[in-house]
């Protein structure tokens, strides 16, 4: 047994690497709020290499085209059915951005048609208690000023429980903070990574 | 008229009547292997293929019988031996005609023809040929008139037996049996372009996905046709029914399927076998790899190849041209060299792209792939792509701000060198072979052996990291392992052939194994632009300190989910032992099984085909379900889960 690891995916495509603070931020919440035993740095695994399996959980964001190679696919694939959790994030906040159009395309070719998660599901009840399905971010309310607010996160269910999470809400510009700038704010921005990753742990 | 003359005119007459003879008899051997097939089929249903043999058999027959004929009457082909039987006929030309027709000695021919004149009575030939023809004519009307006696359908059953017919057979049992026979019409998609096929009483459907299944039987007027029934999982389907014809119309189905049809208490399974339409298969032979421009100027050859089992519709480049910076990101989607194969199963295509005619900026990247589509217009249209590769246009401003961890020399890189080299000194050696003593040769190759075999172990080693993971084990072979995999094996070969002192043999290997190398090393696409800066959390300080409120309970960590084919394995093993099971309340649970393994383990459904027949044949189909069994089993041990990790609260 060992402890719980961020694994941030790196892919050939794209800029796998936009999310640079996403991992301390995350670890930094999994540590503050739960005694869930974590490693201090996070970690990051080619998809398209053995290295792969030895993590639970795997983070994948950009803000570029998404285009799998066949190893890359063919890795991601044995990582899901083998209980893996993939957390994909749209690092742009549009609707129909190249990241997002790829990335959807990428994973309904993988796994099957993303459907809508609902905003009642046990993903918002796993931890801290979201009532109105997954959180706003900064960008969407008042960030941007194009009032885009994406309410219900994707996935693909298998067996009744998610496999695969896909948000385009933008979390990983909201989770791109040093964690020492936690102390500043009201409430912790990345509540809903913990969630994220305690369902992901045990369901 | 001379007495050759009329030789000549008996000869020509009696050669007209062998050849109606031997028509007729012809004639009479075919009837009488078509009527004794009819009457067979009319007792028995004989099966398609052997009606379909029964006409060409019986024309064989038939021209083995009028060639006999022939042979039989082949004597009067000489008219001498035709004079001789007109002289038996007529015994009152005392020779003349044939002392005619064979002069011996000296004769009046004038006499001759008298005496021949005198004997000969023309019209006497006429009553003998009649004779001789009425026999066969008797027999063919005796064989019209038998089968006329037999139904039409059996009747057409023999003379034009094709698929489906097994409808016009007679039917059997009392109460018949609605459910046989059964014809299944198979019509596939208009894109495929294949013909309609007929199949008599299948017990299994393959056709394509989407394919029109038309389920025909007869009985309808037995019954109320409310009886009838087709079962597809909760829903019942009634039968259309046309006078004594009942029918079912569906769709091959995207997932193998066994369905019901039911019938007062009677039950027939049918299972159906989609054959997906795969979408096409595209490769992009050049550019071979992701790059990085310092200028966004030259071109680029684009090059690729693509093939579909049915029949490609287009193909073209696909280039997505993504330019911008921060959150900020406009992607433009472009197509180059469109080719319309126009169904055919392959097609390739070629462009060359001029960089400085994309207007590309510094930190622009390209995205480029070949995508081909088939020509589905029912399930489809299916689409496939090549691997995708990346041109980016170096951006000096960005390359400052990304914190780049310098990455360490790859193994592989130093195996590939080490290779390289390896082959240097064996060619070396094996220019200088004449300087050395045949013993000092030895040594020196069998040291070169000796690294090679180091170089051997290294490559295993990279193997066993590129296939396995800790705490988990063996995850699967790559594409780069697979390479490693023939550069070792021909690293063995030429330790062997080094070993023995055989340096010539052992070169071409070891340049195997290098071309191996080298491919394993271009293989990996992934591109770095820098490693994630490491910020390692002071876990000591933060732990615990957070204080929104949560529901915090004990979690049980989270597990693969149960393979498919662990499943037909328990399903399997609940039907082995069952004692008492009749055969075909095996052979049902069987072809459920069959139907579910198709789409979960296909590898098991054709050792289960033959359980099934085996059942069908009466014969023991254990050792061929536990094959099957074992088949399960080693697939279901050979995906581990992930390893394990903490759940926690």
């Amino acid at each position: 047994m060992r402890p719980f690891t961020f694994a941030t995916g790196m892919y050939a495509s794209g800029d796998w690497e936009s999310g640079q603070l996403v991992a301390a931020v995350v670890i930094d919440s999994l540590a503050r709020h739960t005694e869930l035993e974590v490693s201090p740095a996070g970690v990051n695994v080619p998809i398209d290499s053995a290295a792969l399996f030895e993590y639970p959980f795997l983070y994948l964001t950009g803000h570029l085209a998404v285009r799998f190679s066949a190893a890359e696919r063919r890795n991601l694939l044995r990582f899901v059915d083998r209980g893996g959790f993939l957390f994909m994030d749209d690092h742009n906040h549009d609707i129909n951005g190249v990241f997002h159009t790829t990335a959807t395309q990428e994973l309904t070719a993988l796994f099957g048609r993303l459907e809508r998660i609902p905003n009642t599901h046990e993903l918002y009840r796993a931890f801290f208690t979201f009532e109105d399905g997954p959180p706003a971010t900064n960008h969407e309310m008042n960030g941007w000023g194009d009032n885009l607010v994406h309410d219900q996160l994707l996935g693909i269910v298998r067996g009744g429980r998610i496999d695969v999470l896909y948000s385009n809400k933008d979390y990983s510009s909201e989770w791109s903070m040093h964690p020492e700038s936690k102390r500043f704010m009201e409430a912790d921005p990345s509540r809903f990574a913990v969630n994220i990753v305690v369902y992901a742990l045990t369901r | 008229m001379s007495a050759v003359d009329r030789a000549r005119n008996a000869q020509r007459a009696l050669l007209g009547t062998l050849a109606a003879d031997a028509l007729l008899y012809a004639a009479l051997a075919l009837g009488t292997a078509t009527l004794l097939v009819i009457i067979v089929d009319f007792l028995s249903p004989l099966p398609l293929e052997v009606r379909r043999a029964a006409i060409p058999l019986g024309v064989l027959g038939a021209i083995v019988t009028g060639a006999y004929r022939l042979w039989r009457g082949r004597e009067v082909s000489s008219l001498r031996q035709v004079a001789l039987y007109l002289e038996e006929l007529f015994p009152g030309m005392q020779y003349a005609l044939v002392t005619a027709i064979v002069p011996a000695g000296s004769s009046d021919p004038v006499l001759l023809d008298r005496a021949v004149e005198q004997g000969y009575a023309p019209g006497a030939l006429g009553p003998r040929v009649r004779r001789a023809l009425v026999r066969p004519v008797a027999g063919l009307l005796a064989i019209l008139l038998a089968g006329m006696a037999f139904p039409s359908q059996s009747v057409t059953r023999v003379l034009r037996p094709r698929a489906g017919d097994v409808l016009l057979a007679p039917p059997r049992g009392a109460p018949p049996n609605r459910l046989e026979p059964l014809v299944v019409v198979v019509s596939s998609p208009a894109y495929a372009g294949l013909p309609s096929e007929t199949l008599d009483d299948p017990s299994s459907v393959r056709a394509l996905e989407g394919s029109g299944l038309l389920l025909r039987g007869r009985g309808a007027m037995i019954a109320p046709s409310e009886s009838l029934g087709l079962v597809r999982g909760a829903g019942m389907m009634p039968a259309r029914v046309v006078g004594d014809t009942w029918s079912f119309s569906l769709t091959m189905p995207r997932r193998a399927e066994v369905l019901r049809i039911a019938d007062r208490g009677r039950n027939r399974l049918l299972t159906l076998e989609p054959l997906l339409d795969a979408p096409p298969t595209v490769t992009l032979r050049s550019p071979t790899t992701d790059s990085t421009y310092p200028l966004p100027t030259g071109t680029l050859l684009l090059d690729a190849v693509a093939g579909d089992d049915i029949g490609l519709a287009a193909l073209w480049f696909e280039l997505m041209l993504t330019t911008g910076g921060g959150e900020r990101f406009t992607t433009t989607t472009r197509i180059l060299g469109l080719a319309s194969p126009g169904g055919a199963p392959g097609a390739a295509i070629r462009q060359v792209l001029r960089l400085d005619t994309l207007r590309l900026l510094p930190g622009d990247v390209l995205n480029l792939r070949a995508v081909a589509r088939d020509r589905n217009d029912v399930t489809g249209p299916g689409e496939g792509s090549s691997d995708t590769r990346t041109i980016r246009i170096a951006d000096p401003e960005r390359r400052d701000a990304i914190p780049i961890v310098p990455a360490a020399v790859a193994k592989l890189d130093t195996t590939v060198l080490s290779q390289r080299m390896l082959i240097i000194r064996a060619e070396t050696l094996l220019v200088r072979q004449r300087r050395f003593t045949p013993d000092s040769f030895r040594v020196q190759s069998q040291r070169l052996g000796e690294r090679q075999r180091m170089l051997y172990d290294r490559v295993q080693a990279l193997i066993l990291e590129l296939e396995t993971a800790t705490d988990v084990g063996f995850v699967g072979a790559t594409e780069e392992s697979m390479l490693l995999r023939v550069a070792g094996l021909a690293m063995r070969r030429a330790e062997d052939h080094l070993v023995r002192a055989r340096v010539a043999a052992a070169l071409p290997e070891m340049y195997r194994a290098l071309e191996a190398l080298d491919k394993g090393r271009t293989s990996r696409r992934v591109y770095l632009r820098g490693m994630l800066p490491r910020i390692v959390v002071d876990l000591n300080q933060i732990r615990l300190t957070g204080t929104a409120k949560a529901t915090v309970s004990p979690r049980t960590p989270r597990f693969a989910l149960s393979d498919p084919r662990r499943r037909l394995l328990e399903r399997l093993d609940r039907l082995l032992p069952a004692p008492g099971r009749t055969a075909p309340a095996l052979g049902d649970s069987l072809t459920m099984l069959r139907a579910d393994a198709l789409s979960d383990a296909p590898e098991v459904a054709p050792p289960l085909a033959s359980a099934l027949e085996m059942i069908r044949a009466g014969t023991d189909p254990l050792p061929q379900l536990r094959r099957v069994r074992r088949m399960l089993e080693r697939a279901v041990e050979s995906v581990p889960s992930l390893s394990a990790w903490r759940g926690g609260r």
